[in-house]
């Protein structure tokens, strides 16, 4: 049941206070969440005529959360401009608003500089998601992939995000890989 | 007989292009068209300067970008690729950062709305509205 104790039918939206930290009553129920995002995947899978194609689409939903989640949640005062810096920001602060709990882990790819990676043993969208054979390879966790990179775009960090599936029978370890531009990259080496 | 003192020139700016312009007009008071011109023409001639700022500098306050005499240009940084412009005449850095941050405040909640593009200008009436109460209590 969704309540609005917090929001008043007759205020501007412009007045309503931004919940920057959880406060009661400012959490969705999962089932809320869950609902909403099947509806949203249902959506894109009849608009989408290859799996390639679904999978941008559900990722292009997930760049307009992670954009807003990002810039609901960043500092005003300090801006992130180094890349390592905006990562932490977005595998903890941008992860606990969203889901509640930090990413697993942050990593630097050994093949490339501008890869980063991010480990989630259970994507909180896609925890109810079995993704039938006919679907082949697509994978739903695109919609974090998504968010990913809608913070980081926000946040002033061109880049592209894939999810990845690590096989582990029934597990949904995923891995989200994180390659930065090269203008990212270049501004980064003049830091050092 | 001193010059009148220089508009009160808000902009913000996307990468692109500029989403929203205000001028702060004390009631009874109008600006010639040159002057709005040349306004214009002084908070745009800093953007160059905004852009290496938003990689180089952490702080969201830029303060003081620029004077020219009378006039004065101080910049801030949200934390969305956009940038905050300010066209003043020597007023209080005090004020200028308070309205600064105020101004951010629902600047952000605005682009909480879906039908609003990082692109796109801020078309609303309730954001003008704010605005202009929040330069009202800083600027004035």
């Amino acid at each position: 049941m969704l309540q609005s104790s917090s929001t008043s039918r007759s205020s501007h939206p412009l007045d309503r206070p931004l919940h920057r930290r959880a406060v009661t009553g400012s959490e969705v129920s999962l089932s809320a969440f869950v609902l909403l995002f099947g509806e949203l995947v249902q959506l894109h899978q009849t608009t989408s005529s290859s799996v390639p194609e679904f999978e941008a689409a559900l990722s292009k939903s997930g760049w307009e959360v992670g954009s807003r989640t990002y810039l609901m949640n960043a500092n005003v005062k300090v801006r992130e401009i180094r890349v390592l810096g905006v990562l932490q920001f977005l595998s903890s602060n941008v992860w606990m608003s969203l889901f509640n709990k930090k990413a697993d882990s942050l990593e630097k790819s050994l093949n490339s500089e501008s890869e980063y990676m991010i480990h989630d043993s259970n994507p909180l969208p896609t925890i109810f998601c079995e993704v039938p054979k006919t679907l082949g390879s697509f994978n739903p966790s695109s919609f974090v992939a998504g968010i990913i990179k809608g913070a980081l775009e926000t946040a002033g960090f061109g880049c592209e995000v894939t999810a990845h599936r690590v096989e582990e029978g029934e597990g949904n370890r995923t891995v989200f890989l994180v390659n930065f531009c090269r203008e990212v990259m270049e501004r980064e080496e003049a830091f050092a | 007989m001193s010059s009148p003192p220089p508009p009160l020139l808000f902009l913000i700016t996307s990468p692109t292009d500029p989403i929203y312009t205000a001028e702060f007009l004390k009631p009874g008071t109008t600006t010639s068209s040159s002057s709005k011109q040349y306004a214009h023409y002084l908070l745009h001639s800093q953007l160059d300067i905004v852009e290496k700022l938003k990689h180089s500098t952490s702080s969201s306050q830029l303060k003081t970008l620029s004077s020219h005499p009378p006039s004065h240009i101080s910049g801030f940084l949200p934390p969305s690729p956009h940038a905050f412009l300010l066209l003043h005449g020597n007023m209080n850095g005090d004020n200028i950062t308070k309205f600064f941050n105020d101004v951010c405040e629902v600047f952000l909640k605005a682009m909480m709305n879906p039908f609003q593009g990082m692109e796109d200008g801020i078309n609303s009436k309730g954001f003008d509205d704010r605005v202009r109460a929040i330069a009202r209590r800083y600027l004035s």
